[in-house]
């Protein structure tokens, strides 16, 4: 009896989605770049024929060469930044979010609205092999999808009128998809640790969907309530200034560290790329060690009598619904602020009451009552 | 030996289970009997460790089965429906289970298969019996020493339900395995458990063979000389079938002597002593109504 039993039993059930994200990013990491390298063509012989319509580009542009306008400045502007619009980062990473949610919804979520999760358990493995074998298999996806999509975008660049872009670039892109690659992973960890405590597939995509925007969103909540208390206006300015751009913050929420990425000079800034290479992909390995470890922790103790439930953990719901009604509570209370020219603490107040109202009553429907009455 | 001991569990503050005591010997065949929500389906997850007790343990000879997985390699739970494996074809599973459990016999497998013409398709394509064929011939391919099964014949035909009991016997006599089958067919598990386990309200209400059950409780038809006498039938300890004229029939919980000395008060003219199906045992023991079965 092998581990290898695990991976193709969890490949009988991903395989699709697994196969479908190979697909799409090879097409994301290619399909952008080569319209983008048309986009370039025709530009920059839009540029030749009318030199005098773009400031700073001589008469005699036709026989300039293509590096030329990549090295003129702002003055050409769409070509200026031309190596990181090649990468098509946001696409690509996109994809990845949405696959990682689906990935890990499938793996550990639609197994608990089957009855394979019972037969899972019932299998002489423990709940620590069951659950490395599900992430190998999703983390598998990225790496591969990365592999293909990476090399092919790079090549296509190399092969290009463009080559110059890149050649001195090669580590810098490299390191920039492999941190692409590692987003992607980090996304799928969160997601499947939200599966070892979301009850069905619904719940742990609801749950993924929560881990992404919380960190970001609570900060964001905070600061809009001390605004409505206007003496606390700078404070909260620093200290959610701070939070955005911390280590943590990039650590603990993919989105947040990926939004922290200035790609506009990146390839230019020594500066700007030591940022980024010291902190982005070694904060998107951080979260990966520690999703994937409280992942592996809480499904090891997940009762799997719970399944079904939205929150599987019975003893925890107290916070859950402690956290709900508070998070809701303040956005009730910033958006009925809002209403008003300046903000003002009476609308707030009260906007806080029935956001909150809503989120007791909306914690009590989901976290008490919710049940799909799971066998499994 | 499969030895549960004092197995607990809470369930949404409710008590599913609560000390279950017992322990399985090799080649029996245990019947798990208790009205609907009794926690039998529970008991078993407990018992292949799906799902963990609060309290207790489940040992299969001296190891237990939360602390070693390997033990599941020689216990194999069969839940009441074929959901798990249905994206599968039969070929995959057999494949799965043949590279999962090394005692897989593919033969064997091909066999009933075979006998009972099941094709190789998805599973979910298959009919319910066929299903059910197929989980328990995959289970039985794997020659385990244990087998807990959750309403194997539930929702079959007569055939299939016979077809299924056959395939059950046969692998006790062959291999001598244990087989524990949580079932409301009473009258099927009657004709092939050695013992009776009677959970009520997560409790283990009574552990005994069919016999021992059948001299606890007693059922008696009597032909009165006159009416059927109204104390009889206000007895709580007994429950009245049927009365027809001068004629009671009824079923007592406990076979005793107070209530041979009652009957006899009343000066009956025949007292008949009905043999008990399992199905009068359940009633009379868990107080069951023939709908719930």
């Amino acid at each position: 009896m092998s581990f290898k039993v695990l991976l193709k039993k969890d490949w009988k059930q991903v395989s699709i989605l697994w196969m479908l994200l190979v697909v799409l990013s090879v097409i994301v990491f290619t399909v952008p770049a080569w319209t983008q390298l048309e986009d370039f063509n025709r530009e920059i012989e839009n540029i030749r024929a009318n030199p005098s319509s773009f400031e700073g580009v001589p008469l005699d542009a036709s026989n300039l060469p293509n590096r030329w306008f990549f090295e003129s400045g702002d003055s050409v502007g769409m070509l200026y930044n031309g190596l990181m619009s090649l990468i098509p980062m946001g696409m690509v990473i996109f994809l990845y979010v949405v696959f990682g949610l689906l990935m890990a919804s499938v793996l550990i979520g639609g197994e608990r609205n089957s009855q394979m999760s019972d037969f899972s358990m019932s299998l002489p493995f423990t709940r620590t092999q069951l659950y490395i074998s599900k992430w190998l298999i999703g983390a598998s996806g990225f790496v591969v999808a990365t592999l293909l999509g990476g090399p092919l975008l790079m090549a296509i660049i190399h092969l290009s009128d463009f080559s110059f872009l890149i050649q001195p670039k090669d580590l810098e892109v490299s390191i920039m998809i492999l941190f692409m690659m590692l987003t992607g992973i980090s996304v799928f960890s969160i997601s499947l640790w939200m599966g070892s405590f979301g009850g069905e597939s619904i719940s742990q995509a609801l749950w993924s969907f929560v881990a992404l925007l919380f960190p970001i969103g609570i900060v964001t909540l905070i600061e809009g309530s001390l605004y409505t208390f206007e003496r606390f206006v700078d404070v909260s300015y620093s200290l959610t200034q701070m939070w955005m751009e911390s280590i943590p913050l990039r650590v603990i929420s993919p989105l947040a560290n990926v939004f922290n990425i200035d790609t506009y000079d990146i390839f230019r800034s020594n500066g700007l790329w030591e940022d980024f290479v010291t902190v982005a992909p070694l904060s998107a390995l951080a979260s990966i060690v520690i999703s994937f470890g409280l992942g592996l922790w809480a499904f090891n103790r997940a009762p799997q009598e719970n399944n079904g439930r939205f929150f599987m953990f019975s003893n925890w719901l107290w916070l859950v619904h402690l956290v709900m009604v508070l998070t809701f509570g303040m956005l009730g209370g910033i958006l009925l602020s809002a209403v008003t020219f300046s903000p003002n603490m009476v609308l707030y107040i009260i906007g806080f009451v029935l956001g909150g109202f809503i989120a007791h009553l909306l914690a009590k429907r989901l976290l008490y009552r919710f049940n799909l009455k799971l066998k499994s | 030996m499969l030895t549960v001991q004092q197995l607990s569990k809470t369930i949404d503050r409710q008590q599913v289970l609560e000390d279950i005591d017992f322990t399985v010997n090799s080649g029996e065949i245990i019947a798990l009997v208790g009205r609907n929500g009794a926690g039998k389906t529970t008991l078993l997850r407990t018992m292949v460790g799906i799902i963990r007790p609060d309290k207790g343990d489940v040992r299969y000879g001296p190891s237990s089965i939360f602390e070693k997985a390997e033990l599941k390699r020689d216990v194999i739970f069969v839940p009441d429906s074929a959901d798990a494996l249905k994206h599968y074809t039969i070929n995959e599973a057999a494949a799965l289970y043949e590279s999962i459990y090394p005692g897989f016999n593919r033969s064997v497998f091909r066999e009933t298969l075979t006998r009972y013409n099941i094709d190789n398709k998805k599973i979910r394509q298959l009919s319910k019996g066929q299903k059910a064929m197929v989980t328990l011939s995959l289970a039985f391919a794997v020659q385990a020493k244990y087998y807990l099964l959750d309403e194997p014949t539930d929702g079959l035909d007569v055939v299939a339900k016979s077809d299924v009991l056959k395939l059950m016997i046969a692998q006790v006599e062959a291999r001598n395995c244990s087989i524990i089958v949580s079932s409301h067919q009473l009258h099927e598990l009657e004709r092939i458990a050695d013992r009776i386990i009677m959970i009520e309200k997560g409790r283990v209400k009574a552990v005994m063979s069919l016999d021992e059950a059948r001299e606890t409780s007693v059922k008696l038809q009597v032909v009165f000389n006159e009416q059927v006498p109204v104390e009889l039938l206000e007895r709580k300890d007994i429950e009245v079938i049927n009365v027809t004229g001068r004629v009671a029939l009824f079923m007592a919980k406990e076979r005793t002597k107070e209530l041979d000395t009652f009957v006899d008060a009343h000066d009956p003219m025949l007292i008949e002593e009905i043999p008990m199906s399992l199905e009068d045992i359940f009633r009379v023991q868990l107080g069951g109504e023939a709908s719930v079965f």
